[in-house]
């Protein structure tokens, strides 16, 4: 992988690729002036172009991949993780790039499904429940990564996270030992999505993540909202199902390669 | 040429009102993957390169702003 200095230079690597029939998991209208800040790096091959950013201890990858074309290995540092997105109409070209990547040494760690909720008010007041501020992300932070599994956690980076707290994009109810649960949201064009819900393993059950839930769709307004959820998790299915959430058709599988020493079960 | 990318977004994004929806990205009707299709075709149809600075969201709301997104290529 290469690092890249410029956004234009990104951008141009992007846009090389944009012919009919390719196959991407790269966002389009990423910020690509963000992306070099935060120390992005490309590896163009024959048929496609790996884009990697650093996440903690391992590596986000985006990709694109032409019509037929072998994807290559990445050259890795670093474990690194993969994301590829998609409705129903798009299952097998999703599952053509994902055989496609398997084939270059790639393993499929999990699936998750998408659920919406249509805008409507919540159903409680969200009792209790605090929006923390930057100063308190130490603990936010030690909390995520209590209760997702840092590979496929998708957990923010530090930037991004102090960008949440400050944005009110963070809820938390809290106890005599600290954050008890926490919801942490993105905002969207039209909808906002759900990043990180969990709650303590010893205060389960007592409908915290409901309140949690409540407290966001008020700052929200009853607006639309979404959330991924690993599919095959139980507990997190009836959660969002009993709360209104219904799965809308699209679904991801997660891709990894290379190593990491320690895993903890994701926790939706 | 606006019934020209009706007809493409109808292959590519069937049972949606392209004629009168002002929204489609916002209101999640045409989504990421989609507008990696709808650009590929547009440019390939059209014959016009498009900036990747160009891939915003506004520029593919609506008919009429993928019109103008290609009047402005083609100029």
């Amino acid at each position: 992988m290469e690092r890249i200095e410029r956004p234009e230079a990104l951008a141009a690597l992007v846009r090389a690729q944009l012919q009919r029939g390719v196959f991407t998991n790269q966002p389009l209208t990423a910020d690509w002036a963000a992306w070099v800040a935060e120390g992005a790096a490309a590896e163009p091959f024959d048929g496609g172009l790996w884009i990697a950013r650093r996440r903690g201890d391992h590596d986000l990858l985006t990709f694109c991949l032409q019509a037929g074309a072998a994807a290559a290995k990445p050259r890795l540092e670093r474990p690194a993780v993969t994301e590829i997105a998609f409705r129903e109409k798009d299952a097998a070209a999703a599952r053509s790039a994902a055989g496609r990547l398997e084939a270059a040494g790639f393993r499929e760690v999990l699936r998750r499904a998408r659920r919406s909720r249509p805008a409507e008010p919540p159903a409680g007041a969200g009792e209790a429940c605090r929006f923390p501020g930057p100063a308190e992300a130490a603990a936010v932070e030690a909390f995520l990564a209590a209760h997702f599994d840092g590979l496929t956690g998708c957990l923010p980076p530090p930037e991004a996270l102090a960008a949440a707290l400050a944005g009110r994009q963070v809820v938390t109810l809290e106890d005599g030992r600290g954050i008890a649960g926490l919801l942490h949201y993105a905002p969207g064009r039209g909808s906002w999505e759900i990043r990180h819900l969990a709650v303590r393993a010893d205060l389960r059950g007592h409908g915290l993540a409901g309140r949690l839930l409540d407290a966001c769709l008020r700052e929200n307004g009853g607006q639309r909202s979404t959330v991924w959820a690993r599919q095959g998790n139980a507990p997190a299915e009836r959660f969002y199902e009993k709360h209104g959430y219904r799965p809308d058709g699209w679904q991801s599988i997660v891709l990894a390669a290379g190593e990491r020493t320690n895993h903890a079960s994701e926790n939706h | 040429m606006r019934a020209k990318i009706i007809e493409i977004l109808t292959e590519i994004c069937p049972g949606i009102d392209f004629e009168h929806e002002t929204a489609l990205i916002d209101d999640g009707l045409v989504d990421s993957l989609d507008i990696v299709s709808i650009v590929t075709e547009l440019m390939d149809t059209f014959d016009v390169e498009i900036n990747v600075e160009d891939l915003q969201p506004e520029n593919f709301n609506s008919v009429d702003a993928m019109v103008e997104l290609i009047e402005r290529a083609q100029a």
